[in-house]
């Protein structure tokens, strides 16, 4: 899948393999627009490639964020929920989040 | 197995026994009512953020250290995406490219094995996705998602479906150990999947390896295991190849299935959470962790055998549960003898905990109690037999051992004349036994054994009640 | 000044004094607000969501209360549709979101009404923030209140033509790459981006995590301040906020409408001067740097070389975090399910194509690609280092000596409706400008420096990590030597 020459253009059928790991279904006129149009911006990703030389390493600037991770106690109480999921969910029989049914045997967990 | 030797590697997720779950406050109890230990986070909520469980990183430190890894100062959480009912995010919070921890080991002594382990990281578990539950479409449960898990991976370093048993019996050993997990597969909060390969035996290539899932206890995974490596044995000889794939144990038949229509590997294009900075502890942090790691089985094994000088299987058993050996350890320090302490927890106690289903924590007498009841015995104040009584009379009535004795009478009795009294009752009572016994019929000693025993209600020193009733033989 | 007028003349401040002191109600404030709003709101489409009777029930609460004591009390404020509330459906400008009720609220809309302020309505966005024009909202496109043939900019359009539009003095947006100070300078408004961490991002909806920021709406540099203020903090629920005390901003910003710039270090990027800026966008900004400097500030030459870099950074990094983000949207939990019966794949596929609109599918597909396997490296693990670059652009600036650095905020005044939306790189680069402070994770401030054409023009501040009360005093006096403020 990589491409040495850096120049990779997406085709029609990566486009669909990607719609496909991002679960998104495409009519034929959006996997034709966005090969397009997703080729275009990658030719400016291009840029980047093309600009800097390989990594000076692991310099880390700061970026503004919290300085370190802060560890949350055991007291601590969860941020409470306003409204149960039968408030919000679309399906929520028994107290039950329902999906199309799943083949047992496939939990390899990714449908 | 036709001279091929299996090459087995286990992935062991744990759940680790916090408060909370690791990013967000919710409790956890395995028995809830679904979807009720919930909270905008681990719903995965638009706008919800992870934040990091302090309890959770102790006890993934003390797991990772009490199997003898580095643990890395600096670590980082990524994300590993996929879509799945039970996982809210459509990603899961875990560690790829830095985890917490690398390069440790586990040594099966019985097998003779050193076990290396690849590296323990901490990461959040998913929710649960019942098939059964609702007619013709699936339930998902969250209470689970977001439970703290570590997942520890080994090296290919197993060679056979014994060992990995027993592989997985001392790694749950070492985490209750360390207070990680309560390690019950039946619960959930251990789980295994499994790599296995086999190759001629001898040689130093890796064949192709297929991952072996659905194992659901340490029996499963040896059967499964078992099974996939004489299938593969099977192939090789019969000049095949191994193809690489997920098969999943269908314990009813004994058989690893291949997975349907799962030709594409996954992508899970992982990439550092931005969410959580990277994970930081010092060295003095984590050199304070390992001091305060409790005694590791190994070595508390050894010390039973080296200092206590118990036989190997005295401490394997006692230490096979922390608490049973916290017992024993303490009992035996009280009573001064090792094999005694051994031989009540061993024998009384632990088959108290097997008929009452109860921890030992719960054990009702107070060592003290124990101990004073083995110093009787050791003095032959109460037999042995009678010693049993006491201890069930202990339990019931929760009072000490010398005072049942006492208010039972099941002191063993050793003064001479008393003894004589009971003897001579014994005689008068049956003259014609006694005249046949006093000709020298020596089989009815036992005959009057059990009228003096009888007659003092079995408090009569057996020995001592014996040499007298001898002594009428032939007079 | 041409165009709509403000809310109110009063400073923010001092609305919220009246309040307390009973000499001016909430309840009136929040009847002038849902009065501007009916009318704006026809022509603009600037809400997607109100309840007036919420809103004066809330306000008729404060003046019975205690709770007429806070910063912002009584002051009216809208709040962009990704943030989440717990009265009001949160939509983030999309299908897949239709009618949720968000079951808790942002961390930033809880210190809102802690403070005081009545919430009355939720402002049009592009679509998950992802735009520059809010043409890309699926409740149909926000116009300028200068112009109602133009856009106001985006993603935060509704929030800037909210207060451009006079309906409330305040509001809060968010930004990834410029999404509040961008249509604050097409709808001549002032906009802040805060350092990154500054504001808790718990409750607003993820675009890009480690680049978005709630920013503030105002008429002027201290009315920002103030909003600010209240907003900014560590929250222990976000594990990205930053543990810095926030300072007197608003006091920052008189100080700089008082005393001018004297001392004031102010750099100037030749690389954000060159071609493709608009003729009336560069004769302002021209005009800006004048004004800066007769109220004592010296200017400085300096170079950001990585600039050109931005917007291709820009547009692996934040696509390539949305994938993510936006994967919890399937229909599962909450939101509209669309099920064609064909099991769980096709209900995800389904929920997702109808749900989502064309330039949010877009950056999916993008993000969800530069993540994959074997192009990790190429496109993400490079952006990632062409970030540090930049940010190392502005350590070197700053750690020059210069305290602000002035850039336009946007190449352009605001375009016509329907202009750009053929291309979408075309419109990316409206970021160019502003997407480098999100990168960077710095402080960002556009003000209002003029017409051009009648169309507004912002001038914009940038400042060093932290150093918003830097940028604040730059921003504000600024704005007094154009003769603007309070």
């Amino acid at each position: 899948m990589d491409d040495p020459s850096g120049r990779a253009a997406i085709g029609r059928a990566e486009v669909l393999r990607i719609a496909r790991l991002a679960r998104l279904r495409l009519g034929d006129e959006e996997v034709e627009l966005f090969t397009r149009q997703l080729n275009d911006i990658l030719a400016h990703a291009q840029e980047i490639a093309d600009a800097e030389p390989d990594a000076s390493a692991d310099e880390e600037p700061a970026r503004g964020g919290a300085a370190s991770l802060r560890l949350r106690d055991p007291g601590a109480e969860p941020d409470p929920l306003l409204a149960g999921p039968e408030a919000f969910a679309p399906a929520f029989p028994d107290g039950l989040f329902a999906v199309p049914r799943l083949e047992a045997m496939d939990e390899d967990r990714s449908p | 197995m036709r001279g091929y030797e299996p090459v087995i590697g286990l992935e062991v997720h744990v759940q680790l026994a916090t408060t909370s779950k690791m990013f967000c406050g919710d409790r956890y109890d395995f028995g809830a009512e679904p979807n009720t230990r919930i909270c905008p986070v681990c719903l995965g909520l638009p706008g919800a953020l992870p934040t990091v469980n302090r309890e959770a990183v102790e006890l993934a430190v003390r797991a990772a250290l009490g199997l003898r890894c580095t643990v890395h100062e600096r670590s980082v959480f990524a994300r590993k995406n996929y879509f799945y009912p039970d996982l809210p995010k459509g990603y899961q919070i875990t560690q790829f490219d830095r985890p917490l921890a690398t390069g440790g080991h586990l040594d099966l002594a019985e097998r003779g094995q050193r076990v290396r382990i690849r590296r323990v990281h901490v990461e959040e578990d998913a929710g649960r996705s019942l098939h059964d539950r609702l007619e013709g479409r699936t339930a998902v449960d969250l209470n689970r998602a977001g439970v703290p898990l570590i997942e520890i991976v080994s090296e290919p370093d197993v060679r056979s479906a014994e060992d990995a048993r027993v592989y997985l019996a001392r790694l749950k050993q070492v985490l209750e150990y360390v207070g990680a997990s309560d390690c019950d597969m039946e619960k959930g909060s251990l789980r295994v999947d499994a790599n296995v390969s086999v190759r001629p035996a001898g040689s130093a290539q890796l064949g192709t390896r297929t991952e072996v899932k659905n194992l659901n206890s340490f029996a499963h995974v040896e059967h499964a295991l078992r099974y996939e490596a004489e299938r593969q044995a099977g192939v090789l000889a019969g000049g095949g190849a191994v193809v690489h794939e997920t098969r999943l144990w269908d314990a009813a038949k004994g058989v690893a299935r291949p997975m349907r229509g799962k030709e594409e590997s996954h992508d899970y294009r992982y990439f550092p959470e931005p969410d959580l900075p990277p994970l930081v502890l010092t060295a003095r942090e984590i050199e304070a962790a390992r001091t305060a790691l409790p005694e590791l089985p190994e070595a508390r094994a050894r010390r039973f055998r080296e200092e206590l000088g118990l036989p190997a299987y005295d401490a394997d058993v006692l230490t096979a549960n922390r608490e049973h050996a916290d017992f024993f350890e303490t009992l035996a320090g009280l009573t001064g003898d090792a094999k005694a302490a051994s031989n009540w927890t061993m024998g009384e106690v632990l088959a108290w905990t097997n008929e009452t289903g109860r921890p030992i924590a719960e054990f009702p007498a107070p060592p003290e109690h124990l101990a004073e009841l083995i110093a009787l015995v050791a003095d032959a104040t109460v037999s042995s037999t009678a010693a049993r009584d006491v201890f069930a009379l202990m339990l019931e009535r929760g009072e000490r051992p010398r005072d049942i004795v006492v208010a039972e009478g099941l002191a063993q009795v050793r003064d001479e004349g008393t003894l004589a009294s009971w003897v001579a009752q014994a005689l008068d009572a049956h003259p014609q036994e006694a005249a046949r016994l006093r000709s020298g019929e020596v089989k009815l000693v036992g005959f009057f054994m059990g009228h003096v025993m009888r007659l003092s209600g079995g408090t009569a020193d057996p020995r001592q009640a014996s040499e007298l009733v001898r002594q009428e033989v032939g007079r | 000044m041409s165009g709509p007028a403000r809310f109110d003349p009063r400073p923010i401040g001092d609305l919220a004094q009246a309040v307390r002191t009973g000499e001016e109600s909430a309840r009136a404030l929040a009847e002038t607000a849902l009065a501007r709003m009916g009318p704006a709101d026809e022509a603009l489409n600037i809400f997607l969501a109100s309840d007036p009777d919420a809103t004066l029930a809330a306000a008729d609460a404060l003046d019975a209360g205690p709770g007429a004591a806070g910063p912002l009390a009584g002051v009216p404020i809208a709040l962009k549709d990704n943030l989440a509330t717990a009265d009001l459906p949160t939509t983030c400008g999309s299908r897949i979101l239709e009618n949720f009720v968000s079951p808790y609220e942002a961390t930033v809309v809880r210190r809102l009404r802690a403070a005081g302020a009545v919430i009355v309505g939720k402002t049009n966005m592009d679509e998950f923030a992802m735009g520059s024009s809010t043409e890309n909202s699926a409740y149909g496109p926000a116009r300028n209140p200068h112009d109602p043939a133009r856009v106001p900019g985006g993603s935060s359009g509704g929030s800037a033509a909210a207060v451009a539009a006079g309906v409330v003095p305040a509001a809060l947006g968010s930004e990834t790459g410029g999404s509040v100070r961008q249509p604050a300078s097409l709808s001549g408004v002032v906009g802040v981006k805060p350092t990154y961490g500054r504001v808790s991002r718990y409750g607003l909806v993820a675009f890009a995590s480690s680049l978005d920021q709630v920013g503030t709406l105002a008429n002027t540099v201290a009315d920002a301040a103030a909003v600010l203020e209240v907003i900014a903090g560590v929250d222990p629920l976000d594990s990205t906020s930053a543990d810095v005390p926030v300072g007197d901003l608003v006091g920052a910003a008189r100080a700089g409408a008082e005393e001018g710039l004297r001392g004031v270090v102010i750099g100037v990027p030749r690389e954000c001067f060159g071609e493709g800026l608009e003729d009336g966008v560069r004769a302002r900004c021209e005009g800006a740097l004048e004004a800066m400097a007769a109220a004592g500030a010296e200017l400085r030459d300096v170079s950001l070389p990585h600039t050109a870099l931005a917007v291709p950074t820009y547009y692996v990094i934040a696509p390539a975090e949305a994938s993510s983000n936006l994967a919890r949207y399937d229909g599962v939990r909450y939101g509209p399910r669309w099920d064609p019966e064909t099991g769980l794949l096709g209900m995800y596929e389904e929920t997702r194509a109808r749900g989502f609109g064309a330039e949010v599918k877009r950056r999916i597909m993008l993000g969800t690609y530069v993540l994959s396997a074997g192009y990790y490296d190429r496109y993400y693990g490079r952006a990632q280092q062409a970030r540090m670059r930049i940010a190392s652009d502005f350590r070197a600036a700053f750690g020059a000596g210069v305290d602000a650095i002035f850039t336009p905020t946007s190449p352009t005044t605001a375009f016509g409706l329907g202009e750009r939306t053929g291309d979408p790189y075309r419109m990316y680069l409206a970021d160019v400008f502003t997407a480098t402070a999100n990168l960077a994770g710095i402080p960002g401030i556009s003000v209002p420096i003029g017409f051009a054409d009648r169309l507004p023009v912002g001038g914009q501040i940038l400042a060093d990590h932290f150093a918003e009360a830097t940028m604040f005093r730059v921003a504000a006096g600024l704005e007094r030597a154009l003769g603007g403020g309070s």
